[in-house]
């Protein structure tokens, strides 16, 4: 019997990992800091995408989950946190929201641009697709025409990330150097895209890092106990006939 | 009809001994005694059987993360999405109490199916335990209700479209079909008084759940256990006391089942469940694929295997409901299908199209995913179809008469 | 008691070699372990629920107020929420100040100086919390500070408690001047 449930077990595994990936395999995978049971944060990368997520992001879009305060959760200190919201004009608790109002929006775009907070687990391929999407717009005619025969509609921008391949954003990584790095890393569109989804990344999932650390002293913990369990129960066992 | 009312000797002294004072009155000791302690359980029972605690594990740990999540949660549809983000990052250890709640949701299912699983294949729905067996399908249908209505409470895309999919289901009952959808939202769309209806409901259940599971374990201790050989257990040697044999054997089986269990609510939390739900619900757009939990999955594929709409809501509820049935289809005389060489291979098989189906249901519904979502549907009612010819006509290996 | 068993002659009780023994320790010590390693887990379980109803980050983030004291004229006080309770901010004249000092020598139910209660002269900040059961005392009463309407208890120039049934004086809050015109509590 047990033979049989293996097989189905690990045939009910394929399917449903099959199936379950299916949803994120479309999207190149990146390597990232935060990913894997030791992944963390590299404070000053995380500096770095807040740096595009204010200066290019917040343009338009809000975080309105993230205040500088929720920074300090990151290994930011008061100081740090204090003065890069002085530089915005906002207190400590005051969340990320644009100054763009919607009817602006509503009016440029057509749409009012998503929050930001959560993207990064909004979209099927998480953060790859993050990635995918702000260094997937092209201009160049062929690649348009091959991907929409029909062509683009008016107002719209070609991305080849992007579900249907038109989208109302333009490209917001437009060109390098776009901002100025606080630790000198050259400000590449490729860098500036993985340094903002990984600041996207956090303000996703601000406990990540937490609970990835906790998890393994649980497991840990769950690993001895079960071995006890187990060689109590065998020692209770031992009388039981047939045992 | 006169009961024995010869007087019981009752202890007199609340100073002297005042637990059996206490039990002489009120026997609750004796009864977590007779039905955890000391209570006779067969001695041959496999890890298949640790399932039945460990569903009535995860239904407690449910019911106190729920209760804890309750405490921030807010059924608006102006602050549902919200009170949940503030729950995973303001409250402390928002975040773990909601992922063990999530996650839990999911092992519970996984529990279950198990459980019932080990059922079908020991033969446990057969007589004397037809009535255990209904009840754990009620149990099996709340479980669903609560699931269902729990998915729409955090407000996201799939939460209300799920919603909407769903409760539009009971459109098709003839003529009252439409008003008894208005009736269930309390407007003509899902909306905030529909959330917060689900939310009382979904608090409730739980409850009405853990009564339920009462009768279960009343029903269970009127005949014993089965056990994996499927025959009547008669001499006093076949039956250990609970504890602590099965309390450590189930504590054992607790720890293992933890692990995987923490590796998702610590690793994965959101794997099984959808990004779309973490878009706020929004009624004027649908996602791209609507798809229920995992755990509904089989039964959704049966409904859209069907292609008229009516008759695959009944497939669907029929396709649960047919299990209160399955003693009377079953009647053949041997339990266990260990003894069983046909009812074997149909049952892994029976197994199989389950999970293929919970395939199909995933799968868009188009092209070649019909046409096994179909053939997939027809072997589920097969199955039950064969079984009381197999009752008929399958020969039985020879059954041990003891352990 | 004289009887001498031979070395090597069977016992007759259940299995009573010295090696028995050790078995049993050995099982016991193992199920022990098991149960104190097991409840240790569970008691660790329990403090994050626990914890999950104390404050959170949202409430905790605001836990501190600026007061703007422009917006006071002198001799009143203006009451402002600070983590979901009253504080009192008042913009004491000359005349006031120097009756809170004078009461130095006989408010003698709580004995405190108003020195001590003030970090400038004219600005005094106490919680609008009455020291007997929390409800919040009105301006009046005989002693030139509030009076508390709940159960008569009357507070002087300073928060200082003059009459009963309440037995301390007002809290003085934390708090702190960022500069001249505005003032942090918490």
């Amino acid at each position: 019997m047990y033979r049989t449930l293996l097989a189905v077990t690990l045939a009910t595994w394929s399917l449903v990992s099959g199936s379950f990936a299916a949803e994120s395999g479309t999207y190149a995978p990146q390597k990232w800091s935060f990913n894997g049971l030791h992944g963390s944060y590299e404070k000053n990368q995380l500096l770095r995408g807040y740096t595009v997520a204010t200066q290019v992001c917040l343009a338009c879009h809000s975080f309105k989950y993230i205040s500088h305060r929720d920074m300090m959760r990151a290994g930011f200190t008061e100081n740090e946190v204090a003065t890069l919201a002085k530089a915005l004009n906002m207190t400590l608790d005051q969340k990320l929201i644009t100054a763009q109002d919607d009817a602006t929006a509503r009016e440029t775009f057509g749409k009012i641009p998503p929050d930001l907070s959560l993207m990064n687990k909004a979209r099927g391929g998480l953060a790859d697709y993050t990635h995918a999407l702000l260094t997937g717009y092209s201009e160049d005619p062929e690649v348009i025409k091959h991907a929409l025969p029909a062509g683009l509609p008016e107002g719209a921008h070609f991305n080849k990330a992007f579900p249907g391949h038109a989208i109302a954003m333009p490209n917001p990584l437009a060109s390098d150097d776009l901002v100025t790095y606080h630790d000198g890393t050259k400000a590449t569109v490729d860098q500036m895209s993985r340094d903002v989804t990984t600041f996207m990344q956090w303000t996703a999932e601000p406990e990540r890092i937490e609970r990835q650390k906790l998890g393994l002293f649980v497991l840990m913990y769950l690993v001895i106990f079960s071995l006890l369990a187990y060689l109590s129960k065998r020692v209770i066992w031992k009388d039981v006939k047939g045992h | 009809m006169i009961h024995d009312i010869t007087p019981i000797a009752v202890e007199p002294s609340i100073t002297a001994n005042p637990v059996k004072w206490f039990d002489d009155r009120l026997p609750l000791i004796s009864m977590v005694k007779n039905g955890l302690v000391v209570y006779p359980t067969p001695r041959n029972l496999n890890y298949m059987w640790n399932f039945g605690s460990l569903a009535g594990i995860a239904l407690v740990l449910q019911i106190l993360t729920g209760l804890f999540l309750a405490m921030h949660y807010k059924p608006d549809i102006n602050l549902a999405f919200d009170s949940v983000q503030h729950i995973m990052r303001d409250v402390n250890w928002g975040w773990l109490i909601r992922n063990m709640h999530m996650v839990g949701a999911s092992f519970f299912f996984i529990v279950v199916y198990i459980h019932m699983g080990r059922g079908l294949y020991f033969g446990s729905y057969k007589s004397p335990r037809e009535v255990l067996w209904g009840i754990g399908v009620v149990i099996f249908l709340l479980m669903m209700a609560t699931g269902f209505l729990g998915y729409v409470l955090p407000w996201g895309q799939m939460s209300y479209w799920g919603a909407t999919v769903i409760t539009n289901l009971l459109s098709v009952i003839p003529f009252i079909g439409p008003d008894i959808v208005v009736w269930l939202w309390g407007g003509y769309s899902v909306g905030d008084p529909t959330l917060n209806r689900f939310y009382t409901l979904h608090f409730l259940l739980p409850f009405v759940i853990v009564g339920i599971v009462m009768l279960h374990l009343w029903a269970l201790h009127q005949h014993k256990s089965n056990n994996p050989l499927g025959i009547d257990l008669k001499k006093e040697s076949d039956f250990i006391p609970f504890h602590p044999y099965y309390t450590i054997k189930d504590i054992f089986g607790l720890g293992i089942y933890l692990i995987p269990f923490t590796f998702m609510v610590f690793y994965a939390p959101e794997y099984l469940g959808h990004t779309d739900n973490n878009i706020p619900a929004d009624p004027l757009v649908t996602p791209a694929h609507i798809v229920p939990e995992w755990y509904f999955l089989p039964f959704y594929a049966i409904l859209r295997a069907i292609p008229i709409k009516e008759l695959g809501v009944v497939a669907m509820f029929g396709s649960i409901l047919i299990l209160f049935v399955l003693p009377w289809l079953d009647k053949h005389p041997v339990r266990s299908a260990r003894f069983r060489p046909i009812y074997k291979w149909l049952f892994w098989a029976f197994i199989l199209n389950f999970v293929l189906l919970g395939w199909c249901g995933k799968m868009p519904p188009e092209g070649i995913y019909v046409v096994i979502s179909r053939l997939s549907t027809a072997f589920y009612f097969g199955f039950f179809a064969v079984l009381p010819l197999l009752a008929k006509y399958e020969k039985a290996k020879p059954i041990p008469t003891s352990i | 008691m004289s009887t001498h068993t031979p070395h090597n002659a069977p016992t007759t009780a259940d299995d009573d070699t010295p090696l028995g023994d050790v078995d049993a320790e050995r099982r016991a010590l193992i199920v022990n372990a098991t149960k104190a390693f097991g409840l240790a887990g569970a008691a660790c379980v329990a403090l994050p629920f626990i914890s999950s109803m104390n404050p959170s980050r949202s409430v905790k983030a605001m836990a501190t107020i600026d007061v703007p004291l422009s917006e006071i004229p002198l001799g009143d006080a203006k009451t402002y929420l600070w983590q979901g309770k009253p504080v009192f901010v008042w913009h004491r004249n000359a005349e006031q100040i120097a009756a809170a000092q004078q009461g130095d020598a006989t408010a003698t139910m709580d004995p405190a100086k108003d020195a001590d209660r003030v970090q400038k002269a004219e600005w005094l900040v106490v919680m609008g919390v009455c020291s007997h059961l929390g409800c919040v005392p009105m301006r009046g009463g005989d002693h030139g500070g509030w009076r508390c309407p709940c159960h008569g208890s009357q507070f002087d120039d300073s928060g200082r408690v003059r009459v009963g049934p309440a037995g301390t004086n007002l809290e003085v809050p934390p708090y702190r001047f960022l500069d001249d015109a505005t003032i942090r509590i918490g």
